[in-house]
């Protein structure tokens, strides 16, 4: 069993995202050259995710420059000398409009600016050292619960109505409902303090990966589920799969070719919110598990005040859904040829 | 075989559903047979009745409570569940029964004070949004959108950060709440807004609208009249919904050490305390952890039990 689980996590992650980019890219490619609707659609929708991320930078480096105190206020007075040091090495003695041209020119080369609490090192460093974990977290729990949530709703609805269908259901409200606390205790307390399975805390190979990936992938699962269940039932009643079955299909083609394709469009356009869950979930499923990812290193940086940190986490976790948000809208504008670009 | 009878059910529920034609009575019998509906929903009403029961405590949490949510008892440290201390103790000695029922009160709170205010700036924006439409929409919307793509909790995170450098009330007690309950607030908003918006869109087009404006009636008094009391059914499933939302995000909040801080107690800030010690002590984090389990299913089976039986539109969709 814990062996089977294991080899889930087998798959290096950045292999699979370059297929993933690769079959992206293709597919892109193939398009484009059939009509170029899709390339002009990718590359507006590009500048508008550009023009968000440079709103939402600004506006939380405006905010957090206004606040007053900082991380140098400290119980006694510190002389002016090493305060105007200080404040000459952060770069604060300049002018505001200074200030933010110098943090709008280094975000261009990728430069985060200094962290005020770890001395000597730069936030993009960190980023590079956390977002790795971040991402794999994130993106097995997707992983899980799409794996477990698709399979679960089509299940369900292909038997509508019977306990089969009631049991999955009643899975998915509690799953919907289930704490990361709760079930983190209760999965750490079985799975690792009983059974000696698997590691409960940092992130250094796949045992340690199992248990966070099910706690964090268990609220997505249900939520995909029954999306894919309701869908699902939706489109069995249409006309067209009336007359699938008026042509004498088997039920298997049916559910399958006509039924599962057109169902899991809601399920893909829902995939936005969800990666926005997952990202809000890890934050507290990196705490429990002591996993250095980035929500971690946020909700460190809010409580040292170290406000560049806090700044470049805010805009690295806001690319991500941006990024996210964009994928699953090309995704869509793929599988769904009925809706048109605007 | 099977699949005929299925699909005819599913026609006699449709036609049960659209064929009742509108009785002349109005909009008091339509409540009248929503409530009907729901009151055959067996789950609905079971968590109906637990979420009152939440309340109860909430409200009557000083006169229920044994002891007092900050109350130690050094000589009784981390104890086990007794007949002196119902879900034993913490490792400060408090009990954790009154814990419990006094982070009910701030969870419940929270969740709700959060969840009303969220309504009222989501619907305001909505609506205007919505009637007035054009250039005005598309930017009010761009702004939505632009906060949409922040994480949830990093723009609690944030928000809070902001209110919290502000010092508003210089009480310690009231502090710690205002940062939750604006941040809480702030978020909250924007989805609400945009189902509001949508909705509003939908009924600005109906014929008894353009009727009202063609009788010459005030913008303001179509949207009060007409337009509110025909999204009121969406707008309050949606509050019910996003009641639980808030109190999750709330513990999740003070779980990560960022909302209310000790020694007051939610049950968010029981988990953290808790989960410290989970390999020797592990009713520290299970007992609030299944407090807010059973309060955000209570409150996710209303709020499906209410969706289906007001607003038959949305039936079966989750």
């Amino acid at each position: 069993m814990a062996v089977v689980v294991l080899s889930f996590f087998a798959l290096p992650i950045p292999v699979f995202l370059l297929w993933l980019v690769g079959i992206l890219g293709g597919l892109s490619f193939i398009h484009y050259t059939f009509s170029q609707n899709l390339f002009v659609y990718v590359m507006k929708r590009l500048a508008e995710a550009l023009f968000v991320i440079w709103v939402i930078a600004s506006l939380t480096f405006f905010l957090l420059r206004v606040i007053p105190g900082g991380p140098f206020d400290t119980e006694k007075a510190l002389p002016p000398e090493v305060i105007a040091n200080i404040a000459a090495k952060y770069n604060l003695d300049a002018p505001l409009h200074h200030q933010y041209a110098d943090y709008m020119l280094g975000l261009l080369k990728g430069d985060l600016g200094e962290s005020y609490k770890f001395l000597g090192r730069n936030v993009s460093q960190i980023v590079a050292e956390s977002l790795p974990v971040s991402l794999q977290l994130g993106t097995y729990s997707l992983l899980l619960a799409f794996l477990i949530g698709i399979p679960a709703g089509l299940f369900a609805a292909s038997r509508h109505n019977t306990w089969a269908d009631n049991a999955a259901m009643i899975f998915a409200i509690v799953g919907l409902a289930l704490p990361s606390f709760l079930i983190a205790p209760i999965l750490i307390i079985i799975f690792a303090f009983k059974l000696n399975w698997f590691e409960v805390a940092l992130w250094l190979g796949p045992e340690y990966y199992v248990l966070p990936v099910i706690v964090l992938g268990t609220g997505p699962a249900a939520i995909i589920a029954r999306l894919t269940r309701s869908s699902v039932l939706e489109v069995i009643r249409s006309d067209y799969i009336r007359t699938a079955k008026a042509k004498g299909l088997s039920h298997q083609v049916i559910l399958y070719k006509h039924v599962l394709k057109n169902s899991l469009i809601p399920v893909l356009t829902f995939s936005g919110p969800l990666v926005a869950g997952v990202l809000s979930g890890a934050f507290v499923v990196e705490q429990i598990f002591a996993i250095p990812g980035m929500g971690r290193h946020m909700v460190q940086s809010v409580t040292n005040r170290d406000y560049p940190l806090i700044l470049g986490t805010t805009l690295v976790f806001s690319i991500m859904l941006v990024l996210a948000n964009l994928l699953v809208d090309i995704l869509y504008a793929y599988f769904d040829p009925r809706i048109k670009l605007s | 075989m099977s699949g005929a009878t299925r699909s005819d059910t599913a026609s006699v529920v449709m036609l049960t559903q659209t064929g009742s034609p509108p009785t002349p009575q109005g909009s008091r019998s339509l409540w009248a047979e929503g409530l009907k509906r729901y009151r055959q929903n067996t789950m609905a009403v079971a968590s109906t009745y637990f979420v009152l029961f939440v309340a109860f405590v909430a409200v009557f949490a000083p006169w229920i409570a044994p002891y007092s949510f900050d109350e130690q008892h050094m000589d009784r440290i981390l104890q086990s569940p007794s007949w002196q201390h119902w879900l034993g103790t913490d490792a400060l000695g408090r009990d954790m029964l009154s814990r419990l029922i006094y982070g009910a009160r701030m969870s419940m709170a929270v969740g709700v004070i959060t969840a009303v205010i969220s309504l009222l700036i989501g619907t305001a924006y909505g609506s205007i949004s919505g009637w007035v439409g054009g250039r005005v929409d598309s930017v009010m919307m761009r702004i939505v959108d632009i906060l949409y793509s922040v994480p949830t909790l990093v723009l609690l995170i944030l928000v809070k950060v902001i209110f919290d450098s502000v010092n508003l009330f210089t009480h310690p007690e009231l502090r710690a709440l205002t940062g939750i309950l604006l941040a809480l607030s702030v978020v909250g908003w924007v989805t609400l807004a945009r189902v509001v918006r949508g909705q509003v869109m939908q009924v600005k087009e109906m014929a008894y609208v353009e009727a009202a404006r063609a009788l010459g009636s005030h913008s303001l008094s179509i949207l009060w009249r007409h337009v509110f009391p025909n999204i009121l059914g969406p707008i309050i499933v949606l509050l019910t919904f996003q009641i639980p939302l808030n109190i999750l995000y709330e513990s999740f909040l003070s779980f990560i050490g960022l909302g209310l801080q000790p020694p007051f107690s939610s049950w968010g800030v029981m988990a953290d305390d808790g989960w410290r010690s989970l390999r020797s002590f592990p009713h520290l984090m299970i007992a609030p952890g299944v407090a807010i389990f059973l309060t955000i299913l209570a409150f996710n089976l209303l709020g499906d039990g209410l969706r289906d039986a007001f607003d038959p539109q949305l039936r079966g969709r989750s």
